[in-house]
């Protein structure tokens, strides 16, 4: 709407320069633009101080009046359903200039210091969190409002190791698990495995189509950072029909709304065949992800009350007639670790190796 | 209902093949084409889309394996690669895990395996870290024939790198455990996939499929084969290591395809002394395996094997000793047939055929142990005697056949349950087994020469010597059957003549039981072996104390088997029989009155049992020519028998017949005397030779007329143009010339030059000149006559009057 009303009055070519303080080039985000490929954003992180030049330059040899400029920092929830209407959840405002005439170009310095950013950027398929920096030069009715996005990022320490209590798995109502608890003794059918009998496998989940096919999906914590390694193990206790191959997929359910209007949106981000043939019972099947090459997020839980994202590991099982005989889903807590404590872990691969 | 292995019409999988060769092949140009322009993503993109044609499930393994060939082959185009990439800086650690990035999961474990390797070789992660991680991950393809292939490319690329004692792996790569704890993991995941072959598809193509698991048996066992060859495996490893696992995992596998190659992989893998070792081990787990295994044929391996180590260092006898071997082997054959109730004779019998051979090998004197053997044979198949498996039957009597073979049959026959064994055969195959082993002794010319070993012997092949219930003889063989048993009486030799004796009766009570057409086989023999008996006696070879009037005794013997033999009947032989007594008795026993009855005999039966005239033409020429040796009967007595002689000559129908058998008479009124007495006293018991001129010349003179007769008798048949006359009276010529020779009174030059004169007239006869025998025969005599003449001694005196 500010680009309508801007495109009735007389515009002014504006620039913007994001800084650092310390004269080093801003940071750049790669991000995925959906069918175009990617672009750079400049990228920041919560509290970040964005600095920065704004040059408003009026039309050579005319004489510009302004009512005054401006720039904005806003951060900003749109939702696909209300589109035009972005919720701001965050919103500075630094005068750059009072009411006047531009008679050449003008160049301002601004700066946002500490800022409180404590969403990450986002790009979903009908929700987006964006942070712009909005320079508005004022006039009557008119004037010119020029928008300029960067990228948030958050990040969060590497997660010790998980130790809480094995993740139930929700079952849904073509899927029932036995109740009977022989099933348990997972350890039996383990035999040797690339795991170390140290390395506990804490999250379990149970998968099954009763009297048809019990399986056990074990999985090595319940929180991966985004350059992890999902290390698990699928174990076999009763199969009865034959299954042609097994795959896990990765995906990503956007939650809008919330109670009666709330409004999922689901999305694969990743197929990977982890099991190819039948297997018998006492069979084990090794799983390592990386989750590396795949376009994921962190986990948001309700941004700012508009929106949640959660990631899920799925498992299909698919049988000889290219049936998906089961497919279950667990939900998998993402998050970003700070590339300094990546790079304090071991090479992903060299982990996996040892451990 | 779809068919889980899946492969399609054998028409179809060419072309299939076909195509999805193409497809690697169009793969790896592209592959090639990235690595060239230093694409790695591109290059691990294409090579995973080449792998991913190894996902098909419509080839038979053997054209699967066709398929993966070309994989491999390509896949070493990719391992050069990766080693450029790691040159140009980019750490394996970091390929390991980009491969990994592969949707598919036999694409992808292709590639991991493929910089595994590469990996392992840089010495940038321990090479136990990466193998272990590997034969893990593998277990991602769980479909038996892809997944049998993808660990057989593991082991294959990991040849080389495994931390084996002296290896550059070594060390900071692990340690030889690491090694093998690697190949039995292999191993054993591959057997597992290899058995589930079995229960996966339709029933019907049960057949295909094992032929197929068959197919791919050696991608398993190489795994075993590895861990043989790893220098650094010793006795303790191997036996706490490596033996025990694979044991669990061949009786775990619970299939008999996978035992019945796993248990041979073992037994020809691994060095002997280690099998040597761990006997029990291996043993033990026979009665473990599945019915249908044929635990013989392990068995058997593991015996040739321990036998030809035997064989091949004496030292280690000592060793098999002090395990126990012979014991150990002995008990697990007995337990394997125990425990399983019913196992089919043939493998039973294989077995012990089997230990037997083992014994022989490792213990050749021992042959206690040999009838142990036996003594286990017997148990174990007792109860499904009589054996009527055919095969069974044949392999029993291999069994029985090798100690034959092995050692002499008289020391097989102090086998004390060797005829126990032979009895569990049906008769038919026992009897085969008789001539067997009377081939034996007749080949290796073993001499019987005690009592209780003749018993035993002729209780071995009793269905030779007498008829067995519920078989037939078989026509064809019979006579040579009895043949047989007629050449071994002459086996049953003892040096102690009276024993030797005690031998031939025992042997003719056997051969009583076996009617008159054995009879009629057997009994020649013993009599002959008897009257080669009475010369010895006689020679004094034997040393004869026990029997009274010794020779006497033996001779009346022979003359009751003589008797028995012509009620057989067995006219001819019986006659001949007692010709042979009379010879016997005269010239070598001089025991005048057993002579006079064996020709007394032989005449009875000439009148009585001689069935045709040709017949008697033979039996009276025998008689003729005994009764001319013999000397030892006194006048009165030969008169008679000469007088019966020359009656019985005269009665001859044939004229010719008569003509020749009175000739011979002739003879039985001149013997000569031996050589040896020539001017010596006349022994005693002996009547001087008989030299009865007149006789000789009234027979020859008889002879003329009757072969006149026989002349005249052919031209009154228009039978002019014969010969046959002629060719009596060269015979007779012939008879004159030898008593002229012998300075007979009678045979005058004169005489025998009207002879000589009358023949040549004769001989004028064109029919004579055309037939070649009698011009030869007379031309022969000429012949005799002109060399006499021209010896210059006595004798051409005489015949220098002859006119030719």
């Amino acid at each position: 709407m500010q680009k309508w009303f801007g495109n009735l009055g007389q515009t002014v070519p504006i620039q913007l320069e994001f800084r650092r303080k310390d004269g080093q080039p801003v940071k750049n985000a790669t991000v995925k633009v959906k069918g175009l490929g990617t672009e750079q954003l400049p990228l920041f992180n919560n509290k970040d101080s964005i600095y920065g030049e704004i040059k408003v330059s009026n039309i050579p040899g005319k004489k510009f009046e302004h009512q005054g400029i401006k720039v904005q920092l806003l951060g900003q929830i749109e939702l696909a359903s209300e589109r035009g209407h972005p919720h701001d959840f965050l919103s500075l405002v630094r005068d750059l200039s009072p009411p006047g005439d531009l008679v050449q170009q003008e160049k301002y310095s601004f700066e946002f210091n500490d800022v409180e950013m404590q969403y990450d950027s986002y790009r979903g398929l009908q929700v987006r969190l964006r942070y712009i920096l909005r320079v508005t030069v004022s006039k009557g009715y008119g004037g010119s409002v020029k928008d300029f996005p960067f990228w948030v990022r958050n990040f969060e320490p590497l997660a010790p190791p998980a130790t809480g209590p094995p993740i139930k798995a929700s079952v849904g109502s073509m899927l029932r698990l036995p109740q009977s608890g022989t099933l348990h003794p997972v350890a039996a059918c383990g035999g040797a495995s690339a795991v170390a009998p140290g390395t506990s496998m804490t999250m379990r989940w149970r998968v099954g189509i009763e009297e048809c096919l019990h399986i056990e999906f074990e999985y090595d914590k319940a929180k991966y950072h985004l350059k992890d390694t999902v290390v698990g193990k699928i174990y076999f206790l009763l199969v009865r029909i034959k299954l042609k191959h097994m795959e896990v997929e990765i995906r990503r359910r956007e939650t809008t709304g919330s109670g009666q209007t709330a409004h999922n949106e689901n999305e694969t981000l990743a197929k990977y065949e982890i099991m190819d043939g039948a297997p018998v019972r006492g069979e084990a099947i090794p799983i390592r992800l990386f989750l590396s090459p795949y376009d994921l997020t962190p986990t948001y839980k309700l941004v700012h009350n508009k929106f949640s994202v959660k990631y899920f590991l799925n498992l299909v099982l698919v049988d000889e007639e290219d049936r998906a005989r089961t497919s279950s889903r667990q939900e998998i807590q993402l998050y970003r670790a700070s590339d300094a404590s990546q790079a304090n872990g071991l090479p992903a691969a060299a982990a996996t190796l040892i451990s | 209902m779809v068919d889980v292995m899946g492969s399609a019409p054998a028409e179809e999988q060419g072309r299939l093949l076909q195509e999805a060769g193409n497809a690697v092949k169009r793969n790896a140009f592209f592959m090639k084409k990235a690595m060239d322009e230093d694409n790695l993503r591109e290059a691990l993109r294409y090579s995973a889309t080449l792998l991913g044609e190894l996902r098909t499930p419509a080839l038979t393994p053997q054209r699967y394996f066709e398929l993966y060939m070309q994989a491999f082959n390509e896949l070493t185009h990719l391992q050069a690669f990766f080693r450029e990439e790691r040159r140009k800086g980019r750490s394996y650690a970091d390929l390991y895990e980009l491969v990994q990035h592969a949707g598919n999961v036999l694409p992808r474990l292709y590639l991991l395996c493929t910089v595994g390797s590469c990996y392992i070789r840089s010495k940038e992660a321990p090479a136990r870290s990466v193998l272990k991680d590997l034969v893990e991950m593998c277990k991602g393809v769980q479909h038996p024939v892809r997944g049998l292939f993808l660990r057989s490319y593991l082991c294959q690329v990991s040849r080389g790198l495994l931390p084996d004692v002296g290896s550059e792996f070594e060390g900071d790569g692990g340690s030889i455990s690491d090694a093998i704890e690697f190949l039995l993991i292999n191993f054993t995941e591959m057997n597992k996939l290899w058995v589930r072959m079995q229960h996966q598809g339709a029933t019907k193509d049960r057949e295909r499929r094992e032929q197929e698991r068959q197919q791919l048996a050696d991608l398993v066992g190489r795994n075993l084969t590895y861990v043989s060859q790893l220098d650094g495996l010793d006795f303790a490893l191997y036996q706490e290591g490596v033996l025990a696992r694979v044991m669990d995992q061949i009786v775990s596998c619970k299939d008999a395809i996978a035992q019945q190659y796993l248990m041979q992989c073992v037994i020809q893998g691994f060095p002997d002394d280690f099998h040597l070792g761990t006997l029990d081990t291996l043993l033990g787990i026979l009665p473990n395996l599945q019915p249908g295994v044929q635990i013989h044929v392990i068995v058997s391996s593991l015996l040739d094997r321990l036998a030809r180590f035997a064989a091949s260092d004496k030292a280690v006898v000592e060793t098999f000793n002090q395990v126990d071997a012979f014991g150990k082997l002995t008990r697990a054959a007995a337990k394997v047939t125990e425990q399983e109730g019913q196992v089919p004779a043939g493998d039973v019998v294989a077995m012990h055929a089997a230990l037997l051979g083992f014994t022989g090998a490792v213990y050749p004197d021992r042959l206690d142990l040999v009838n142990k053997v036996l003594t286990s044979a017997f148990q174990a198949l007792e109860k499904q005697a009589p054996i009527t498996d055919v095969k069974a039957e044949k392999q029993l009597v291999q069994l029985l056949s090798t100690p034959l073979d092995k050692y002499d049959v008289v020391t097989v026959l102090e086998l004390a349950n060797y005829p126990s064994v032979m009895s569990l055969l049906r008769p038919a195959k026992y009897k085969e087994m008789a001539v067997k082993i009377c081939s034996t002794v007749l080949r290796q010319r073993t001499l019987v020469g005690s009592m209780e070993k003749v018993e035993m012997l002729l209780d071995f092949i009793s269905p030779l010597v007498k008829d067995t219930e519920g078989l037939e003889d078989d026509e064809d063989f019979f006579e040579e059957e009895q043949n047989l048993l007629a050449r071994l009486v002459h086996q049953l030799v003892s040096a102690d003549t009276d024993e030797h004796f005690e031998l031939l009766r025992a042997a003719r009570e056997r051969f009583n039981a076996g009617g008159a057409k054995r009879l009629r086989h057997t009994l020649p023999p013993l009599a002959f072996a008897a009257l080669r008996l009475v010369r010895q006696i006689k020679e004094g070879d034997g040393d004869s104390k026990k029997i009274d009037g010794s020779c006497k005794t033996v001779l009346q013997w022979i003359l009751g088997v003589a008797a028995q033999l012509a009620e057989v009947p067995a006219a001819e032989i019986a006659l001949q029989l007692y010709l042979q007594t009379a010879h016997a008795a005269s010239e070598v026993a001089r025991l005048e009155l057993i002579a006079y009855e064996s020709l007394e005999q032989a005449f009875v039966l000439y009148e009585e049992a001689i069935p045709d005239s040709k017949a008697e033409v033979t039996a009276l020429q025998s008689i003729v020519g005994v009764l001319h040796r013999c000397r030892v009967f006194t006048p009165e007595s030969r008169d008679t028998l000469v007088h019966k002689a020359t009656g019985y000559s005269a009665k001859l129908l044939k004229k010719p017949d008569q003509c020749r058998a009175v000739c011979a008479c002739s003879h039985l009124f001149w013997q000569e005397a031996a050589p040896e007495e020539e001017g010596a006293e006349v022994p005693e018991g002996v009547q001087p030779p008989v030299r009865d001129s007149d006789n000789v010349m009234v027979c020859l003179k008889r002879a003329l007329k009757i072969a006149n007769s026989a002349q005249q008798q052919l031209a009154v048949a228009l039978k002019g143009d014969h010969t046959t006359p002629v060719m009596l009276f060269v015979d007779i010529l012939n008879h004159y010339l030898f008593y002229f020779e012998q300075g007979n009174p009678s045979i005058t030059t004169s005489v025998l030059q009207s002879l000589l004169e009358l023949v040549a007239n004769e001989m004028a006869n064109d029919n004579c000149q055309n037939d070649a025998a009698l011009l030869a025969f007379y031309n022969s005599t000429r012949n005799h006559i002109a060399i006499q003449k021209e010896k210059g001694d006595d004798l051409a005196q005489k015949f220098s009057s002859l006119q030719l």
